[in-house]
């Protein structure tokens, strides 16, 4: 996350080196790229779009062990590349790779049986840190540029989104306990990695500034969003949400 | 992933594991783990070890050559303090043929300031042993000093193992005081928690052990060894084990193979015992019945039930019709009667089918171990009288009040004796039982110790009437009782009363005063715990 944010830096110190360079130097603006590729490389943070769960099961003390988690993603890193092609006047069709992590925490409820009594559980609660999120996909883009300025452009961007999305999710937990056994603390947890393949869409808005022949810097900002339903194990499910807000910066290469 | 406080502590452990082992220091005491399989570590271990064995603080314990790789010999070697083992503290040494050490592994421990003169001698701390465990250990195995790392040092301790019928016990005994600062279970088990149907087919959850895929009742998550035996009908092995001629082992637990276990007497007087335990902990906050994690035996099916018609009278009496407490931690419990067989009009079912017979009997442990009740005339009657106190109160414990099976009620054995039960705390007369000192009987010793099993009623009449009001129904003297949502007054003020104050030869208007007096510490003077004590003594007709 801070090196894509160092990153971001750089370009826009770059474009405004670059900008100042040609202030210096008169002449004439630098014209548009003519070419109808476009090389697409992004980079950003990614904002998840909100918090899941898990409802499962176990058995403990032959009985039934209703566990809850309620999690949420930090902030994490998102890289993108891709290619834009024009195909009709200013409309340009784009196909963008990404890659997205994040680490997912909250806390995690549980009502463990007791080892002597049935239907006199013992409530534990615990922090879960750690989940490991990742994403990765494509977005496809129908762009439309709206020229702002000689050497800026707006962009327009929208389509669907293909996403595989894999998370750490909890599956089974550890506690200590001792006589009377009325009470037990978390003392571990365990998880396992769920992967699903989901669609979704995605919107967003780039702002571009010229800064050579061929090459663009940017400012991106994205929504994307897709819903997959992850299965760590029989019985235990967990809708989560793909995607976010995205806000990067990126390069663009004109051929 | 991890409970953030655990992560930290584990990392901290593993920091200083890894320190120990790189970095081993004299000056505090600390334990070194030795991982040399590298040339370089294996060097310095090497001389470390040399310089140990030169010393004296190594000893040669065991050498063998290895069977497998030819030419390799493996030397054990114990660590001593001035002369006694430190527990735990071993090194094996690999060697090749021409005598280079090829590995180096075990800890030892530095920074010892032990003095190695025990305060205790092997004696005494076999004296420990006897009194924890009930053995009596033979000279060919005396407890042994050895130096036993603890958290915040070292202690000379002694360590000794006793065998018993339910299992064995490894003892850390600190040689200068005689605490016993371990106690290890000696064999090599694991707990589980099962599921029984009782006598009365209810489902109930039972701790057991686990070994070699079998399955029996040894309680392994209660503090005490609370073990049920299968006794399988035999009513002599059952007397030898009673009279002291064998012991019980393992394979006379009863026993199951898939951990859901169908012989109800078997389930509840194991999973009833354990329900006992509990009460008195959490009530009362005692550790059992000598309030020191004594073992709790029960014995079941110590007679075929079918053969009720083929036996005497006194065995009938004794080991169908009956449940008893017979010293040391050990209940027997009656077979009961065959389905079609009645006594007395009423059919009954296992004995330990019952919560209120199971905490009875048991509770006379604790009268064992406290007041020491002596088992005759009125003296016995307060006997017999604690414990329906008590199996009562643990009834009402774990069952909801009300009149049908398995719920709490004034009754005594209504579960498995029906209809009815054996005795009513609410109406003794209607079981033939005094409810007045007015009427009660006076009967030889050798008439039911002087009709301790009668005259009973009259303080369990007191007990019922001091928790649910009443009037008495020969004197027609009304109780303001304290209220069944406060029974947990009543039943302190008995157990405090029967288990500290009573002396062993009690009458019936000693135990008044020590009653009211024990309710008066607990709740005052004008409680209306001691105001409901007083009233029902004085409705019974004890003053």
């Amino acid at each position: 996350m801070r090196r894509v944010l160092v990153m971001a830096g750089a370009l826009l110190l770059a474009a405004g080196t670059a900008h100042a360079q040609s202030a210096r130097t008169p002449s004439r603006p630098a014209r548009a790229p003519s070419g109808r590729v476009r090389l697409v490389v992004n980079g950003g943070a990614q904002v998840a779009p909100g918090s899941f769960g898990q409802q499962f099961t176990l058995t403990r003390n032959v009985e039934a062990a209703p566990v809850t988690t309620d999690l949420s993603l930090a902030t994490g890193g998102v890289f993108e590349a891709g290619v834009r092609l024009r195909v009709h006047r200013r409309l340009s069709i784009g196909v963008v790779g990404f890659v997205a992590s994040a680490t997912g925490s909250g806390t995690l409820d549980a009502k463990l049986p007791h080892p002597f009594y049935f239907n006199r559980p013992r409530d534990v609660t615990g922090d879960l840190t750690g989940l490991a999120h990742k994403e990765r996909g494509v977005h496809v883009e129908l762009a439309v540029p709206l020229r702002v300025s000689a050497r800026d452009e707006l962009i327009l961007l929208g389509g669907p989104s293909y996403f595989t999305v894999e998370q750490a999710l909890v599956t089974d937990l550890t506690y200590a306990d001792s006589y009377p056994y009325d009470t037990a603390t978390l003392d571990d947890t365990s998880s396992a990695v769920a992967k699903k393949n989901g669609a979704g869409f995605n919107v967003g808005v780039e702002l571009t500034r010229q800064v050579s022949r061929s090459a663009r810097v940017a400012l991106l900002g994205r929504y994307a969003r897709g819903t997959v339903t992850l299965s760590a194990a029989s019985g235990n499910e967990s809708k989560v949400h793909a995607g976010g807000v995205q806000v990067g910066v990126g390069l663009r290469f004109a051929f | 992933m991890r409970a953030r406080i655990r992560a930290l502590t584990s990392s901290i452990v593993a920091l200083l594991a890894v320190a120990s082992t790189t970095a081993p220091a004299l000056a505090q005491p600390r334990r070194t783990a030795a991982l040399a399989a590298e040339p370089s570590s294996i060097r310095a271990w090497d001389a470390t070890v040399d310089a140990m064995l030169r010393g004296g603080d190594l000893e040669v314990r065991h050498a063998e050559a290895d069977t497998l790789l030819s030419g390799r010999t493996h030397v054990r070697l114990q660590q001593f303090h001035r002369g006694v083992p430190v527990y735990g503290a071993v090194l094996t040494r690999q060697t090749d043929d021409i005598g280079a050490t090829v590995s180096i592994f075990g800890t030892t421990y530095s920074g010892i300031d032990v003095d190695v003169r025990p305060v205790l001698t092997v004696t005494d701390a076999a004296a420990v042993v006897a009194a924890r465990t009930g053995v009596d250990l033979g000279p060919e195995r005396p407890p042994t000093l050895v130096v036993l790392p603890v958290e915040d040092g070292f202690r000379l301790v002694y360590r000794a193992s006793a065998f018993t019928a339910e299992g064995g016990t490894e003892l850390f005994i600190d040689a200068r005081d005689g605490a016993v600062l371990e106690e290890l279970d000696a064999a090599q088990r694991q707990s589980a928690v099962g599921t029984g149907t009782g006598v009365l087919g209810d489902q109930k959850k039972i701790s057991v052990s686990s070994a070699t895929g079998t399955f029996t009742t040894s309680d392994l998550l209660r503090p005490p060894s609370l073990v049920t035996y299968d006794m399988r009908e035999n009513l002599q092995r059952t007397l030898d084990f009673l009279n002291g001629r064998i012991t019980l082992g393992s394979t006379d637990r009863a026993a199951d193979s898939d951990n859901h276990w169908t012989d109800g007497a078997a389930v509840d007087a194991h999973a009833y015992a354990g329900y006992f335990y509990d009460y008195y902990f959490k009530r009362f906050g005692r550790r059992g019945i000598d309030d020191n994690n004594f073992r709790m035996l029960s014995l079941v099916h110590p007679v075929p039930r079918a053969a009720v018609l083929s036996q005497s009278n006194a065995v009938i009496g004794a080991f169908y019709l009956n449940a008893f407490y017979a010293g040391g931690g050990v209940m027997v419990y009656g077979e009961g009667l065959p389905s079609t067989v009645t006594a007395g009009g009423q059919r009954w079912n296992f004995l330990s089918g019952a919560i209120d017979v199971v905490a009875h009997e048991l509770s006379h442990g604790v009268t064992d171990f406290t007041s020491g009740l002596l088992y005759r005339n009125e003296s016995g009657a307060l006997n017999e009288s604690f414990s329906d106190m008590m199996g009562t109160a643990v009834e009402f414990y774990y069952q909801p009040p009300g009149s049908g099976s398995m719920q709490a009620d004034y009754l005594i054995g209504e579960d498995v004796i029906t209809p009815g039960g054996i005795r009513s705390m609410e109406n003794p007369a209607a079981y033939g039982q005094p409810d007045h000192y007015a009427r009660r009987v006076i009967l030889p010793l050798s008439s039911d110790n002087g009709g301790v099993h009668t005259n009973s009623g009259i303080p369990n009449q007191v007990y019922y009437l001091a928790i649910e009001g009443g009037t008495n129904r020969t004197s027609g003297l009304s109780v303001q009782g304290v209220g069944v949502s406060n029974r947990e007054q009543i039943e302190k003020t008995m157990y405090r009363a029967f288990t500290q104050m009573m002396p062993a030869d009690a009458t019936f208007a000693v135990a008044r005063a020590v009653t009211i007096q024990a309710a008066t510490n607990l709740y005052g003077a004008s409680s209306a715990a001691t105001r409901a004590i007083t009233q029902a003594w004085t409705a019974v007709g004890v003053n």
